[in-house]
């Protein structure tokens, strides 16, 4: 573990460079949350115009995984921030535990969504584009619009869970080489924020495909 | 770049370099973060069981107000938006207001829209 920090000419200081780097990730996070935000403008649109169908279709979800992910999720985030406080101590060790953690209940959470849910969802003919549908009648339309949002919203986080899950290997990977002190951590504390901003998408998305339909 | 050490660091009589101070400063974030956990568990368990209340279709999205107290808890206890530098927060302050003009004037037509029932005759 190196004593001293270097930083690029470009900054006054190794502090200034961190500073810039995670001003530079919350930026990047400013442009996921209009990203996001163009997907909850249309479930916004289109439930207006087609509550009963929409109703219907997020009847058909399950519930229980939806629910068991949020707590894996709030969870993995707990896990990630309990890493930066131990790598902020000079703990790596603690900090390796606490991201393999973080990167189990991530794969947990990508087992359930896509092993399981959408299997189930493909098999009890809930895939909006397929000739079969479960759902018929007055209320097939909303509901078919329902599941394209459930499909395209999903997998987009999905997409994001995936990427998340990649960056926690690099940071485990340049842990495990000793690259990180209480004065050089900032891949951690970048990485950490897109792992939080991941968890906040799907808070999001967990009432609006749960639980708004149901009651 | 705001960190506890550094903060401990800073105090008179540099108490900071000692291993135990060190722990004990840790300890005191990972309580913190065992709060904000319990408190995202308990808003997920309101927004769970509110959710099954008989409201009013139209109404049906205020189950999401646990939900949005849930993000302002992650993002100020796990993504420590007050301590970071001012530009994080402008940053933050940006989004959600990007977001809000994006909601507000994307669902203004549908939310505002008069309908007027038209009688089923027919034209010849």
């Amino acid at each position: 573990m190196s004593s001293t920090v270097v930083h690029d000419f470009q900054y006054e200081s190794p502090s200034h460079q961190a500073q810039t780097a995670i001003a530079g990730m919350w930026l990047f996070l400013a442009t996921e949350v209009l990203f996001f935000g163009g997907l909850i403008l249309s479930w916004i649109y289109s439930r207006h115009w087609n509550q009963i169908g929409f109703d219907a279709g997020a009847r058909e979800t399950k519930l229980w995984i939806g629910t068991l992910n949020t707590g894996i999720l709030i969870t993995s985030s707990f896990t990630y921030a309990a890493g930066l406080a131990w790598i902020r101590a000079g703990n790596t060790r603690r900090l390796i535990q606490c991201i393999t953690v973080t990167l189990m209940l991530g794969l947990a959470f990508l087992a359930l969504k896509f092993g399981l849910e959408w299997r189930d969802d493909f098999s009890q003919h809930l895939f909006p584009a397929a000739s079969i549908f479960k759902i018929t009648g007055a209320e097939e339309g909303g509901a078919r619009l329902f599941f394209i949002f459930y499909f395209i919203s999903t997998g987009l986080h999905g997409v994001h869970m995936v990427v998340g899950v990649a960056l926690l290997l690099w940071i485990i990977r340049r842990a495990r080489r000793g690259e990180f002190s209480p004065l050089y951590h900032t891949p951690v504390h970048a990485v950490g924020l897109y792992w939080s901003f991941v968890d906040i998408v799907w808070l999001t998305l967990y009432p609006l495909i749960y639980l708004v339909g149901r009651g | 770049m705001w960190h506890p050490i550094a903060r401990l660091r800073s105090r008179p009589g540099g108490a900071s370099d000692d291993p135990q101070d060190q722990e004990q400063a840790v300890h005191a974030q990972l309580n913190r973060l065992l709060r904000a956990w319990l408190l995202l568990v308990l808003l997920g368990g309101a927004e769970f069981a509110v959710s099954f209340l008989p409201l009013a279709r139209p109404l049906r999205p205020l189950v999401m107000i646990p939900g949005v107290l849930m993000v302002v808890t992650v993002t100020v206890a796990f993504m420590e938006l007050r301590r970071g530098p001012v530009l994080v927060r402008a940053f933050a302050v940006a989004a959600m207001l990007w977001l809000l003009v994006l909601l507000s004037l994307g669902s203004a037509d549908p939310l505002t829209r008069t309908e007027f029932h038209v009688p089923n005759v027919q034209v010849k």
